[in-house]
């Protein structure tokens, strides 16, 4: 019986008597109604050419099943009433149309064919395929392309074994979980959904029995639903050697982790979140869609918290971290308050721990006014620590921030559900390797050295190399648009002016006196010094020096020498010190 | 010995201690008038020869002067310039000067006040150490 085995069980559990080898003969009637079925049973006699055996009627074994309906299963089969019209056209035994399996190219080279009428009976979804498959061939038919080549299967992958995660060892096996059906003697008696899915609970256990071992099993979906055609699986990594006349870095910056701040309880306490965090959380495509959560033990999030704190400078501004202040930390936090106010409710109790508030730029000390009028509790002072330890009933089951009011000097202990910790920008852990690649400095913080704070803010000690962005600095989204503009016009304008005018005070090797030991080479910082293999002598690249000397301090020879503190203009500026000291009795 | 007035040389980097001394001066904040500045573009092109010309020459100390670790315009001069001085601390000695008498500092360029700081510090020092033997023997 080529019924689904959930089908064949489900009618078993609602009593219904499946008769095999049993072939209906004629329905019995009475007074025009309907009294039986009489039945034969039959036999698989011997095996026909496919392999089936056919059933053989068992003389003598007629009996009647007591009925007062029958209802007829009627088959399918393909329509043939116009096949006289079209006597080329080739059928199977079946009584389908004769087509090629790969081109669904019938007996008449210029028919196609698909559907029921060629599969006999089957679903919709495979009649669509079919019908897919046979356009592509039409169009290589109209085209006269090789239809063999065109429509040849994709030949079955066979997987090497090594395209997912290894799985840790000793997991535990998870039962798959199986959706709830109605009683059978319930479903017998009404029309109501006999399969009831899984509750949302049963779904997101189903969903996280997912080991997450796949990593992309490369079926070529994404290829074809990409109308953009963004995706190619067979990009590597490689290497582009790019000649250009300038660089703009801005390589951004790395938030400290939080996570050695015991006080603080962070990846202690779930609801103890660090800014870019938040972020996520509210965000409209995070994790919850936008609402503002907190997570129970688990790290599932449960429901909108009713407090909130907010800390400030928590690695900025502390010698023990990093001293600056890192700037955005102050109206990102009031954000938060205000999205707090505007997503949870107003009732939500927002406190902002800060040391001070930096609303510096142009609207922003209006913002902080608005903040404080939607009622958000600005408390002057750090937070020393974040516990779970309730003292009270009223902090039972929250996080509890112990924090001293500067203002009014009292300590305090302040329920909430949920932290939020404006963590310090600090310099990429890879800056000090991107520094030497792109021959800049970093300052005592870690930040990229521009040339001058004042002067030369875009600029670096290396020409054609610009900044911008938190690689420079900490800095907000408008600073650093607007520096990256700079740096941009600065780039440009040594694109079009086509020149460079190099400075007059730079080193020059003098290739009489220079014994070409070639230590100069090692230890110029701009790599500005070639050897000139020919002449058997270093040589400056003036347009690289940037004249620190520090080939001139150490030239063995003292043909290395910067212009204008040559070692002989050096010499009498020491002899004129002298002698004037002289002079005057020293 | 009372009256000694010690002569100091200092080679100062153009970035940051030239600076320095600059804005101490600007900020009109005093220090001793023993010292001479010699300006250098970084601490790093400071040729060895020059510290032992000045000390041969009868000056009483020399002070190498630059940016902090990290901050030198030129990436990593005043690194050099340690190696450098660390050498010529090795050497003096042996020439009978003090390796005291020989001094490297970081000054940045808004240290103007520590600038002053390390020329009157500087000073006491050689004044207790006395005079270059090089000035009272050496004939030159």
């Amino acid at each position: 019986m080529p019924a689904a085995t959930e089908e064949i069980q489900g009618a078993q559990e609602e009593a219904v008597a499946l008769r095999f080898l049993t072939a209906p003969v004629r329905i019995l009637s009475e007074n025009g109604k309907v009294s039986g079925l009489e039945c034969i049973r039959t036999a698989l006699g011997d095996a026909d050419a496919s392999g089936r055996g056919r059933p053989v009627a068992l003389e003598g074994s007629e009996f009647v099943i007591p009925c007062d309906a029958v209802i007829v299963a009627v088959g399918q089969r393909t329509d043939q009433s116009w096949a006289d019209q079209v006597p080329e056209l080739q059928w199977t035994r079946q009584g389908t149309i004769e087509v090629d399996p790969n081109t669904l190219q019938t007996s008449l080279p210029h028919v196609f064919a698909g559907g029921d009428a060629v599969s006999g009976p089957a679903s919709v979804i495979e009649a669509v395929a079919a019908g897919h498959k046979a356009v592509a061939a039409i169009d290589g038919y109209l085209r006269q392309a090789d239809l063999g080549v065109q429509a040849a299967p994709t030949p079955a992958q066979k997987l090497s074994g090594e395209n997912w995660r290894p799985l840790p060892a000793g997991l535990p096996a998870e039962v798959r979980a199986s959706s709830r059906r109605l009683d059978p003697k319930a479903r017998v008696a009404s029309w109501a959904e006999v399969d009831c899915g899984l509750t949302e609970a049963e779904a997101l256990h189903e969903a996280q029995r997912c080991l997450n071992c796949g990593i992309c099993s490369e079926c070529m979906e994404c290829v074809r639903a990409c109308e953009a055609q963004a995706i190619d699986h067979y990009m590597g990594a490689q290497e582009l050697e790019v000649k250009v006349g300038s660089i703009i870095v801005a390589t951004g910056y790395d938030l400290l982790d939080p996570t050695p701040m015991k006080p603080y309880g962070y990846g202690l306490y779930p609801n103890v979140y660090t800014s870019l965090e938040f972020e996520r959380l509210s965000n409209a495509t995070g994790p919850t869609g936008g609402q503002i959560l907190i997570r129970n033990e688990e790290g599932r999030h449960t429901r909108e918290p009713q407090s909130v704190a907010i800390l400030h400078c928590v690695g900025s501004r502390d010698v023990n971290y990093h001293e600056y202040c890192s700037r955005v930390c102050c109206m990102y936090a009031l954000k938060y308050a205000h999205l707090i106010k505007e997503k949870v409710g107003p009732e939500t109790r927002v406190y902002d721990f800060y040391i001070d508030q930096r609303c510096y730029g142009k609207g922003y000390e209006e913002f902080y006014r608005r903040c404080q009028e939607e009622g958000t509790h600005f408390i002057r002072g750090r937070v020393a620590a974040i516990t779970d330890q309730a003292a009270t009933a009223d902090e039972a089951g929250k996080l509890i921030a112990i924090a001293e009011d500067t203002l009014l000097g009292q300590r305090l202990r302040v329920p909430v559900d949920m932290v939020i910790l404006c963590v310090a920008m600090e310099a990429r852990k890879d800056a000090v390797e991107v520094a030497r690649i792109f021959g800049i400095s970093q300052g005592a913080d870690g930040f990229f050295l521009e040339e001058h704070p004042k002067l030369g803010p875009l600029s670096t000690a290396t020409d054609g190399v610009f900044l911008a962005g938190a690689c420079q600095s900490p800095k907000g989204i408008p600073h650093t648009v607007a520096q990256a503009s700079g740096a941009a016009a600065k780039a440009l304008s040594l694109a079009t002016r086509g020149t460079v005018a190099v400075p007059s005070a730079i080193a020059w090797i003098d290739p009489d006196v220079c014994a070409g030991c070639r230590t100069c080479i090692g230890l110029c910082p701009y790599t500005a010094v070639e050897f000139d293999e020919r002449r058997g002598v270093s040589v400056v690249n003036a347009a690289l020096c940037k004249g620190c000397g520090s080939c001139a301090g150490f030239c063995p020879s003292g043909a290395a020498q910067v212009r204008h503190f040559q070692k002989k203009q050096i010499m009498a500026e020491f002899d004129g010190i002298m002698d004037a000291g002289q002079a005057v009795g020293m | 010995m009372e009256d000694f007035e010690p002569t100091l040389i200092a080679f100062v980097c153009n970035w940051c201690t030239y600076t320095a001394a600059d804005l101490a001066g600007t900020s009109r904040l005093t220090y001793p008038q023993n010292v001479r500045l010699i300006r250098v573009m970084c601490t790093g092109m400071v040729d060895p020869q020059y510290v032992i010309k000045a000390f041969l020459e009868g000056v009483d100390g020399v002070l190498v002067s630059g940016c902090h670790p990290g901050d030198c315009h030129y990436i990593n001069g005043n690194f050099k310039a340690r190696r450098r001085i660390k050498l010529l601390k090795e050497i003096l000695p042996r020439f009978g000067f003090q390796e005291e008498r020989l001094r490297l500092t970081w000054i940045g360029a808004s240290d103007g006040i520590q600038f002053a700081e390390t020329i009157r510090a500087m000073v006491a020092q050689i004044k207790t150490l006395g005079p270059s033997q090089a000035r009272l023997k050496m004939v030159i």
